[in-house]
């Protein structure tokens, strides 16, 4: 009786310690990608790191873009309301079994995705993983629970940077409906979305064919056992084309400063040479400062400009499923934004990308990817909105090969079309700030 | 509770409403859900409830201490029939005390 108590745990120990030693807390950096599709279309990525924390994303794609005018803010809504009661766990029982193992739950969303990731010790994970598959799958939204968050949303809504809300602006002025909503609830709706219209939210966007699964510290085989037991309808769900249309947006909102995005159409997500192309165009018209404490780069933008008058630039750049949007975010001063402005649009328009511009696009670039992707919760959640969106998943190195091929007619051929019909977004202090048809 | 499970099980539908009939509450228009004890998980399921069948529940409550200080009961044609008699509030209290079982068996565990 006492003997066979040990063996278990001892080869545990074993296996454990064979880990410690040959791998680094991290895990290692040049793990496999292991992409399997299950037969009801969800995709599952698994990628054995070897590290000691274990990180399992559920995506879908479920983002603000599938809402219409009658869910407005549903996305928001749904973000917020993970951890509330499931079909099987109470919140109760939520919070404090993965308080207990010391694992986090944390639910992200964007304008394409909403993903639910789970991080903690891989013997946390393995003993609180029925709590993600709760959370992502069984959503109940109970009137009573959906009540008490009005309160969290409208900090959302107070605590939003102008940087952001003119992005979010931008979004709307480029797109209008579809990728054109907000990422936030609007204030009109907050108490106003019941639980039936989240449901019928979710029955229409959270299927297996829109979904996946990325498991980072995990084997594939036990990660696809974990994808086979969520309770997934197969069906295609929504979808919503969203034309680039571009327009002017302008919000007074006082203060010291103005936010001004200014954007074209950029590149979609399903042609990875032209995406990346679109994001090493947004390093070369300005990556911000790369020293701490450092003034604008050496970006395109900011050498057109010259360096005085306290403004910030920085290069933007999203990429969606079928389009896309890359530009420039300026924060100027109130008072120099007659100047400004209408000199970034000037720079934006007829600026010329020299093959050092690119080459030092192309470094930056692969630097921030290679970083992201390295290890940890972000690689899961990028790889996750990936898989989600393409279906497929690229490693690091494919993605760093790619991004070699860029070639500076690449780049140009994305600042050309982006300069066709941009879409101007300013939030703040707009006294200055002249009008998209005075440019 | 004792009094609806023996409903439920032993009693045919004839002698139910004949039980029903006898317990009398419904000559003042009450339903079985308006007389559960204001208990704290009681109070809790209350406010559960949409606001509508809140507003009806403390229509029939007011109406039948109305009832109860005239000495009176309502005309035969309105008192509740135990087919109109609705369980609307005793679910949720179950719901109540589930949770607040779980979190007391978890505070003694951990």
């Amino acid at each position: 009786m006492a003997s066979s108590i040990t063996k278990g745990p001892l080869l545990r120990i074993v296996t454990a310690r064979g880990y410690s030693q040959v791998a680094p807390v991290n895990g290692i950096a040049n793990y496999d990608l292991k992409t399997t599709t299950l037969t009801n279309k969800l995709v599952v990525v698994a990628a054995e790191n070897e590290s000691a924390l274990t990180r399992i994303s559920v995506t879908f794609r479920a983002g603000s873009r599938y809402e219409t005018s009658d869910n407005l803010g549903a996305v928001h809504v749904i973000r917020t309301a993970a951890g509330l009661s499931t079909k099987n766990a109470s919140q109760f029982a939520i919070i404090r079994n993965i308080q207990q193992v010391g694992a986090s739950l944390t639910a992200t969303a964007d304008r394409e995705t909403i993903s639910y990731t789970l991080e903690g010790t891989r013997k946390a994970v393995e003993q609180v993983l029925p709590f993600l598959k709760e959370v992502a799958t069984e959503q109940v939204f109970k009137p009573w629970e959906l009540s008490e968050l009005g309160d969290r949303l409208k900090i959302d809504l107070a605590v939003r940077p102008l940087q952001l809300r003119a992005l979010d602006l931008l979004h709307k002025a480029a797109y209008r409906t579809g990728l054109g909503n907000s990422q936030f609830v609007p204030k009109f709706q907050i108490g106003k979305l019941s639980c039936e219209t989240l449901q019928h939210y979710v029955a229409n966007t959270f299927t297996s064919s829109r979904a996946a699964v990325v498991g980072f510290g995990i084997d594939s085989s036990s990660l696809t056992q974990f994808a086979q037991s969520l309770n997934l309808e197969p069906n295609e769900g929504v979808s919503n084309p969203s034309p680039y249309k571009g327009g002017e947006i302008r919000s007074d909102k006082g203060g010291d400063f103005a936010f001004v995005a200014i954007a074209g159409e950029g590149a979609a997500v399903n042609n990875p040479k032209e995406a990346l192309a679109a994001a090493v165009l947004q390093n070369v018209l300005s990556a911000g400062p790369q020293l701490k404490w450092s003034t604008n780069d050496n970006g395109v933008i900011p050498r057109a400009l010259g360096g005085t008058d306290g403004y910030s630039v920085r290069g933007i750049n999203a990429s969606y499923k079928d389009t896309g949007l890359v530009g420039i975010l300026l924060a100027v001063p109130a008072k120099s934004a007659k100047k400004i402005v209408p000199g970034a649009v000037n720079a934006f328009k007829s600026a010329s990308v020299t093959d050092a511009d690119v080459n030092r696009g192309k470094n930056l670039l692969k630097t921030s990817l290679l970083s992201e992707l390295e290890s940890g919760s972000t690689a899961a959640q990028v790889y996750g909105a990936q898989a989600a969106l393409t279906g497929t998943a690229l490693s690091a190195e494919e993605v760093a090969s790619v991004v070699d091929s860029v070639s500076a007619s690449d780049v140009n051929s994305v600042l050309q079309k982006a300069r066709k019909n941009i879409s101007i977004a300013s939030v703040g202090n707009l006294a200055d700030v002249p009008y998209a048809d005075d440019l | 509770m004792a009094v609806s499970l023996v409903q439920k099980r032993f009693m045919s539908s004839a002698l139910q409403k004949w039980a029903y009939q006898l317990s009398g509450f419904n000559k003042y228009g009450l339903h079985r859900d308006d007389l559960l004890h204001e208990n704290e998980d009681v109070k809790v399921a209350l406010k559960r409830l949409p606001q509508d069948v809140v507003d009806q529940r403390n229509y029939r409550l007011l109406r039948a201490t109305q009832l109860s200080i005239q000495k009176d009961i309502l005309p035969k044609n309105q008192w509740t029939k135990l087919e109109d008699d609705k369980l609307y509030l005793t679910p949720l209290v179950e719901d109540v005390i589930r949770e607040r079982e779980e979190q007391e068996e978890w505070n003694k565990n951990y």
